[in-house]
């Protein structure tokens, strides 16, 4: 009898698993989703939590005594102070991991250079964009990288999920991609000499390039494609959205947004409202 | 600019370390708590002779030992809140990925210490009168523990190494805490050098616990 | 969350692209297993040898090993050895990283292998004139894969199931494809969820299939 104990609770498991896969998407697929009200819930609770990074400086990342710091830090905490309630900041592990957190509602809105794209918006809603950011390459300076195209037949690390991860793929198909869940890895992979290059945000490869102790990497000092950064929020959340578009319109209007950059870049931000 | 180039640790970094091992106890010790009461109740109806209680007990304990604890924690912390509404921080996250995992183990430590136990010695007792309960309080408990104390703490050795595993929910423990030093120092050879080391010192003297109270069962053969 | 909507379809669609990654997985756990069988046949003989030195050096091999976290070891050896200026490819890492941390466990079912053949029979070949390699050869090895299959087994299904922790280190095996899969479909759910399934299904698969060598080689139960 315990001999075939295995057998059946194997079959057993099957048919679990089975009714897993075919049975929820039967039971919910006609149901509309349901509208949410993130303001409120915030203001009840007196908590405002704020998805960020903890490995991308200077936008949010670990300073000398490992507090988590950076631009968007700085700018969760002010809209904390603005709604008058405590702030938690939860760290995202990974770029796909900022729209698992907010689908499951682990946090309330994620400011984390979060780019906004139209595959991205099928799933969660982003706010006006509060800074404006390209694609970068940093690279081994002997691997005499001049520009996109020559990352074909290099070894490009990117960090899965980033818009740049697709982005190499056009630029530069014969590149060989090497995948690593945060920004971090994929930089220390190019510093001790497994890649050959990062894609990344514009910003973070100007500034990694310059705070090298080696002064072994290179940048392409020219951004590619200028892209909307927005906070990431959830969909039919409309009251919640419309209050962050309210407030990112006050941070560029009161010249904190622009403060804010100069503290952490010492430039000027691109413009996010060019005057065509 | 401000630059952050730091590329040396320094004492917040040791502090921060100690924080991150500290937190890797909190997440076994209550892994294994909660691993050793569901354990025993999947054990016992593993152990069982009806059909109805042995089959889930079986089947549960089939999938969990078939699945990459990875996959059960991703599985805990996304799927819980959206299939049962319930909100799991990264914390009981962790805590029940290893419980779960860890009582799957502890049903199979339990069901052979309670094997253990003859046959004639259930018998003796049913004669003297004695109902299930009284002979597991009585007689098979206290005989199988002994037995369950080795392979027991080889779980928790398994559970402190696994636990290295919430490391990619951004939890803090000290898999987590060594990666945020290199990521910020790039020192990645003395820092993981160091992470090895704390884990070597709180699994060793356990090991040696375990030894000496007795071989190993095979059971914990399978905690890389 | 409320009005979670399930999409299985889109992670349909892509199950190529995870088997591929499921390929990888079994090809590394694969060469884990025969890498970590002979680490651990020498570990063992080690274990076992006359001289002292020798007994140190694989009991320390094997407490280091199995008192630290595969994650931890996986990290060291890619990214803390590249500190050093030893750049080892991440698909080599991997399987390094996974042969030694196997290699220890497998040492002690090694071990226990040939210490279940009776003092006697190392007697009985001595006095045939055997030399130690031989007999071990010839005599005890032979004698010991058969106790040490059913353990082997249970240690290749925990090589499968722990090799999925190296998509940290960017080799693309089925965990890796999983993430590469939620981060097109922002699926995480159901791609977990499908991920896991492949993995039970592989395993359930392979343990049975091992189960049934074993009872027409071994005559196992």
């Amino acid at each position: 009898m315990r001999v075939m104990g295995r057998g059946a609770g194997i079959g057993v498991l099957l048919g679990l698993v089975a009714a897993a896969l075919l049975g929820p998407p039967v039971l919910t697929a006609q149901q509309q989703p349901a509208q949410q009200d993130t303001l409120q819930t915030v203001i009840r609770r007196s908590e405002l939590i704020v998805g960020t990074f903890d490995f991308f400086p200077p936008w949010g990342f670990r300073d000398a005594q490992n507090n988590l710091v950076g631009l968007d830090v700085d700018i969760a905490n002010d809209l904390a102070k603005e709604m008058k309630v405590k702030l938690t900041l939860v760290p995202v592990p990974t770029a796909p991991d900022r729209i698992n957190f907010l689908v499951a509602g682990k946090i309330d809105v994620a400011i984390s250079n979060f780019t906004a794209t139209v595959e991205r918006s099928k799933t969660i809603t982003f706010t006006d964009p509060y800074v404006i950011d390209g694609f970068g390459v940093i690279f081994r300076k002997e691997a005499r990288i001049k520009d996109w195209p020559g990352l074909n037949g290099k070894k490009v690390a990117v960090t899965t999920g980033s818009t740049g991860e697709i982005l190499v793929t056009q630029k530069a198909p014969k590149a060989q991609i090497l995948r690593f869940d945060q920004a971090s890895a994929a930089l220390l992979a190019v510093q001790q000499g497994k890649a050959d290059a990062q894609i990344e945000d514009y910003t973070y490869t100007v500034y990694h390039a310059g705070r090298d102790p080696k002064k072994s990497l290179g940048f392409i000092e020219k951004p590619f494609d200028l892209n909307p950064y927005s906070f990431g929020a959830r969909k039919n959340d409309q009251e919640w959205l419309n209050f962050l578009n309210f407030y990112i319109y006050k941070l560029h209007q009161s010249g904190k947004m622009k403060e804010l950059y100069k503290k952490w870049f010492n430039a000027e931000p691109f413009k996010v409202s060019p005057s065509w | 600019m401000p630059n952050f180039v730091q590329d040396q640790l320094n004492l917040w970094d040791a502090l921060f370390l100690f924080q991150g091992l500290v937190n890797t106890v909190r997440l076994c010790l209550l892994g294994l708590g909660i691993a050793a009461l569901v354990g025993i109740v999947v054990g016992l109806a593993r152990a069982s002779r009806s059909r109805w209680l042995w089959l889930p007990a079986a089947a549960y304990v089939e999938v969990i030992r078939d699945s990459p604890l990875l996959m059960q924690l991703y599985l805990i912390f996304f799927a819980l809140p959206i299939l049962l509404k319930i909100e799991v921080p990264v914390f009981w996250a962790g805590v029940t990925a290893l419980a779960v995992n860890g009582s799957a183990f502890m049903a199979e430590i339990v069901r052979a210490g309670v094997q253990a136990v003859g046959r004639e010695q259930w018998d003796a007792a049913r004669s003297l009168g004695m109902g299930y309960g009284q002979i597991m309080r009585w007689i098979v408990l206290p005989q199988a523990v002994r037995v369950m104390i080795p392979p027991g703490v080889g779980l928790l050795i398994g559970l402190i190494k696994d636990s290295s595993i919430v490391s990619v929910l951004s939890y803090i423990e000290l898999t987590r805490a060594g990666q945020v030093l290199m990521e910020k120092t790039f020192l990645s050879f003395q820092v993981f050098g160091i992470v090895a080391a704390l884990y070597f010192l709180l699994c060793y003297p356990l090991s040696r616990l375990a030894r000496r109270s007795e071989r190993r069962l095979l059971i914990e053969g399978r905690h890389p | 969350m409320p009005g979670y909507v399930f999409q299985f379809g889109l992670v349909f669609q892509e199950l190529p692209t995870l088997l591929d990654g499921a390929l990888t997985t079994l090809h590394l756990s694969l060469l884990t297993l025969l890498g970590s069988l002979v680490v651990g046949t020498f570990g063992a003989m080690g274990r076992l040898s006359r001289f002292a030195w020798l007994r140190r050096l694989a009991t320390g091999y094997v407490e280091v090993v199995r008192n630290t976290p595969l994650l931890v070891q996986l990290f060291f050896i890619y990214f803390g050895l590249g500190q050093l200026a030893i750049d080892v490819p991440n698909y080599l890492a991997a399987l390094i990283g996974l042969v030694l941390n196997n290699g220890a466990y497998l040492t002690e079912i090694v071990r226990a292998g040939i210490e279940a053949i009776p003092r006697a029979q190392h007697d009985a070949g001595r006095s045939l004139g055997m030399s130690y390699l031989q007999l071990m050869r010839h005599v005890v090895f032979p004698q010991a894969f058969r106790v040490i299959y059913p353990p082997l087994c249970n240690q290749f299904i925990g090589i499968i199931l722990f090799s999925s922790l190296v998509s940290v280190i960017a080799v693309e095996d089925l965990a890796l494809k999983g993430k590469m899969l939620i981060s097109r479909t922002f699926r995480s759910f159901e791609t977990y969820l499908v991920v896991t399934a492949m993995y039970v299904v592989m395993t359930l698969a392979i343990s049975a299939a091992l189960k049934l060598i074993g009872r027409r080689v071994f005559r196992h139960a």
